[in-house]
């Protein structure tokens, strides 16, 4: 039986190898008929590489748009906002361990989520936990802690009504493309992607609850459902619970890639840190 | 910086009133309010931790007490309204099942006073 197996194989490989042949060439003409057809049809395919933002920039909304009257006049009176009590602190932990190298924190949340050099995430989080390994040479905070929900809170507060900022290259990286793949594919129970709701049907009422278009620029967020200011990381695992899918775990790459994704569609949003929500 | 329960707040007073004329006095306390009824991811009882008493006073007259319980919300903001003749300052103190205990004060100035 042996050497009928390797004639056959070969014989196989044989006719494969040819087939391929065919397919590849077949591939070829149809690309390039294809290219044709697109280069007669738009004037300048290429012209137009930048990916449009799911959420116009004019049409853009703040989450708190979308809350109660009642929160949303917590959240601007800054003696009523629950948050500023992390804020307070927040302020005297950057006062302790971080004004060596940043003299002010204006603006610096405005930046973050970022990208570093070999395409890794950074969130506001990460960052402070960046800053305490290399400069304050201090072990990292645990997330969702209050030192590190402090010190979030006030450099995000430092950059309130400032513009979220994004590298503009950010769609070319594989975090975002990973991102962009999670945010619009359908997964959980109830057949929902993030983009069913958020792209398409914010300002509508879901379980009579408004839907918002899902900007991260509130956060670290004073939230009334968790009595405590919690990050996006936690609001998005939070997300994930309500879709009726796996929860990742905190340290997971996919929430902070996901940070990235939603700082590129709220680009332009003021920050609005701490922000109240329901 | 190990957190304390009660240790962040905010008293907020105007800095500055007439003698005589109402005016709003706001505490807003950081502190978690446990209940003693919930349980963590591992299923353990996370321990009761109520403030259990909570009071102010102006140039040490008592001027304000609560008698917290488990049903208040965490992060409590206390609202009252008072009138005083001359300026000083509130003095607000409060203490919880666990012993933790804060305290905060803020001044205001009578006009002319």
């Amino acid at each position: 039986m042996q050497p009928l197996l390797v004639h056959h194989g070969i014989l196989r490989k044989l006719r494969m190898t040819k087939i391929d042949d065919f397919f590849s060439a077949l591939r070829r003409a149809f690309c390039s008929v294809l290219v044709a057809i697109i280069a007669l049809q738009s004037p300048s395919p290429l012209a137009q590489t930048t990916i449009p933002k799911p959420i116009n920039i004019d049409a853009l909304r703040s989450g708190s748009s979308f809350t109660s009257s009642t929160l949303q006049a917590q959240q601007k009176d800054d003696d009523a906002n629950p948050g500023m009590l992390w804020v307070d602190q927040g302020r005297e932990l950057f006062a302790r361990d971080c004004v060596t190298c940043h003299a002010k924190p204006d603006g610096l949340a405005t930046r973050l989520p970022k990208l570093t050099a070999n395409a890794e995430v950074v969130t506001l989080e990460s960052q402070i936990n960046r800053c305490q390994a290399e400069r304050v040479k201090q072990p990292a905070y645990a997330m969702e802690s209050q030192p590190i929900l402090a010190l979030a809170a006030y450099v995000a507060f430092s950059s309130r009504g400032l513009k979220q900022v994004i590298a503009p290259n950010v769609t070319e990286s594989a975090p975002w493309k990973r991102a962009q793949l999670e945010f619009t594919r359908v997964q959980g129970r109830l057949d929902f992607s993030c983009r069913t709701c958020h792209d398409a049907l914010y300002g509508k009422r879901i379980r009579n609850q408004a839907i918002s278009q899902g900007h991260g620029v509130g956060f670290p967020a004073y939230r009334v459902e968790w009595q405590t200011l919690g990050s996006l990381n936690r609001r998005l695992r939070a997300c994930f619970f309500g879709m009726a899918t796996t929860v990742p775990a905190v340290s997971s790459p996919i929430l902070s890639e996901l940070e990235l994704y939603l700082a590129w569609r709220a680009e332009g949003l003021p920050i609005e840190a701490p922000a109240v929500r329901r | 910086m190990e957190p304390t329960p009660g240790r962040n707040a905010r008293l907020i007073v105007p800095p500055l009133v007439k003698a005589g004329e109402e005016f709003s006095v706001r505490l807003l306390i950081q502190h978690p309010m446990e209940t003693g009824f919930r349980r963590d991811v591992n299923g353990d009882v996370l321990p009761a931790n109520i403030l259990e008493s909570l009071s102010m006073d102006f140039e040490g007259t008592s001027v304000f007490v609560a008698h917290t319980m488990n049903a208040l919300t965490a992060n409590p903001s206390l609202t009252f309204l008072v009138t005083i003749k001359k300026s000083g300052a509130f003095n607000a103190r409060w203490k919880d099942m666990q012993g933790n205990a804060g305290s905060i004060s803020a001044s205001v100035r009578v006009a002319g006073a």
